[in-house]
């Protein structure tokens, strides 16, 4: 491990940052972390983040001043396991901790087997079923074959009470990531999707599908939404529902959308929202709607993936071996330039980037920076 | 001979020759600037120092933290701060929310009722046509 140390301000990108002074064996510092905020210093979600580094790497050190302004990370070896256990708090939802930890699963001494809990779908974070759906499909692009990747989820749980629980499991990358061709992003062919529904009217997932249909009836025939309800000890603390749907191409290219609904006032109990304001509960159909509205939005985008998952293919792109990557997306989206400076400040891979005027997309082309598992080379 | 080079001069042919001409120095300017914006949008322009932000901070806080180390008080010096929280990723807060989810405005939505906006992306679809 080098000696190098990273100096970085604020808590913008903290995942990333983590993740990629994780790989490339750097040791990160932030400054300032919400310095001049009301409540500054890390907040809770950053602190598990943190705590869940330490569980599946030997070595990992974490200093943080007792304000909680400014971190040090210095990273240990990544080892993986096989029954961890973690519970990800009520302050995010699952989905901020599963992108880097399949990004750092994929480098670890061992196969990761892990059990997180907490909320399994909310309306800041992709959800499980999006990840499930979505997310490890993009990785048989860089050569992790999909039947050692899975995500089931155990129960469901809703914001604001959370009580879901997924399991995990990553394999391990033999020596690198095969670098990818991956322009083609075909004709959609098939549009299908999960509608949830915990602790409420199991009909509330039939008038989102509905509503969700309606849209789609134009377009395409073959459209279908399951419908998944939980009853009992698997439903959470809390009710809600919400839907995630896939336009899935003939190129095998997965583009997600999704929309839940905020969280839900339970009789006799009161919760106050942290920003002050109050969200009305919106009605299944407007749900439905919303989320295939936005599923068209990504469509008519174009680009291999949709606009939530360019920072994870960037990522990928930049760890495959010396070999050149080539990927086309839609309209750049804002967390997928920040991702492209990070990659070239901590693995030094920069991306040539070519506006196809025909399609109104977006070319990236880059050349792995050759990152190999050095882990496992350990064992 | 004069009929002749008169007729030239103002056939169909002529002006229509003219119109492919026109519009040439703007379509070559908006695809020089489009080539241009993409790399200078994510990296910044060359030469110019002070485009990534996070670039720019970690070399100012860098070079302020060792002369005012044992100052008890110190002036607040990001003045960006607060500048917009709402809606998108604000690019300069240094604090902004980590959130890969990309959340469309509403606003932006196109109108999908309208037909024209359907018939715009169904070649798409498998059911749209395919030699496009």
């Amino acid at each position: 491990m080098s000696g190098a140390v990273r100096r970085v301000r604020g808590s913008q990108q903290l995942r990333l940052r983590l993740v990629l002074a994780t790989l490339s064996g750097t040791t990160l510092r932030v400054d300032d972390i919400r310095a001049t905020s009301a409540a500054p210093g890390l907040k809770e979600y950053e602190a598990s983040l943190l705590r869940l580094l330490e569980k599946i790497s030997h070595g990992a050190n974490v200093e943080i001043n007792e304000t909680g302004t400014k971190l040090k990370y210095k990273p240990g070896i990544l080892v993986g396991g096989r029954s961890v256990v973690h519970d990800c708090g009520t302050s995010r939802s699952i989905g901020y901790f599963l992108e880097p930890l399949l990004i750092l699963g994929l480098f670890g001494k061992s196969p990761l087997t892990i059990i997180l809990k907490g909320i399994t779908n909310d309306i800041k974070d992709p959800s499980v079923d999006t990840f499930r759906s979505t997310t490890l499909p993009m990785l048989k692009q860089f050569g992790i074959p999909t039947e050692d990747l899975e995500l089931k989820i155990l129960t469901r749980g809703a914001p604001p009470l959370g009580g879901g629980e997924v399991r995990l499991r990553v394999p391990i990358v033999p020596a690198s990531l095969s670098a990818a061709t991956w322009t083609d992003e075909g004709m959609v062919k098939r549009i299908r999707g999960v509608a949830y529904s915990t602790r409420v009217s199991p009909q509330m997932a039939n008038r989102m599908i509905d509503s969700a249909r309606g849209i789609f009836n134009r377009l395409l025939p073959d459209v279908y939404i399951f419908t998944d309800h939980y009853t009992g000890h698997e439903s959470g603390k809390s009710p809600g529902y919400g839907i995630s749907l896939v336009a899935e191409t003939t190129t095998g290219c997965m583009l997600s959308s999704e929309r839940a609904a905020t969280a839900l006032h339970r009789e006799g109990t009161d919760i106050i929202e942290q920003d002050g304001s109050s969200h009305e509960p919106q009605l299944p159909e407007d749900i439905g709607r919303q989320a295939a509205l936005l599923l068209l939005e990504e469509i008519k985008q174009g680009g291999v993936v949709d606009s939530t998952h360019q920072g994870l293919l960037f990522i990928l792109c930049a760890l495959t071996a010396e070999d050149v990557s080539k990927v086309r997306v839609g309209k750049l989206s804002p967390y997928g330039i920040q991702t492209l400076r990070l990659v070239k400040e901590f693995l030094g891979v920069h991306f040539s980037i070519r506006a196809d005027a025909a399609s109104g997309t977006v070319i990236l082309t880059c050349v792995g920076s050759g990152y190999k598992n050095l882990s496992r080379k350990v064992s | 001979i004069q009929k002749r080079s008169k007729k030239g001069e103002d056939t169909e042919l002529g002006s229509g020759a003219a119109n492919w001409k026109e519009g040439l120095m703007a379509r070559a300017a908006s695809m020089a600037k489009n080539k241009v914006n993409l790399m200078h949008l994510v990296y910044g322009q060359p030469g110019v120092k002070s485009t990534p932000s996070s670039f720019r901070d970690s070399q100012m806080d860098g070079e302020s933290d060792e002369s005012d180390e044992d100052e008890l008080f110190r002036v607040r010096r990001d003045s960006q701060r607060g500048a917009s929280t709402s809606g998108n990723i604000n690019m300069d807060d240094v604090d902004a929310e980590d959130c890969s989810k990309f959340t469309l405005d509403p606003q932006a939505l196109s109108n999908w009722d309208d037909d024209e906006v359907i018939q715009s992306i169904r070649d798409r679809f498998v059911t749209g046509d395919w030699e496009k």
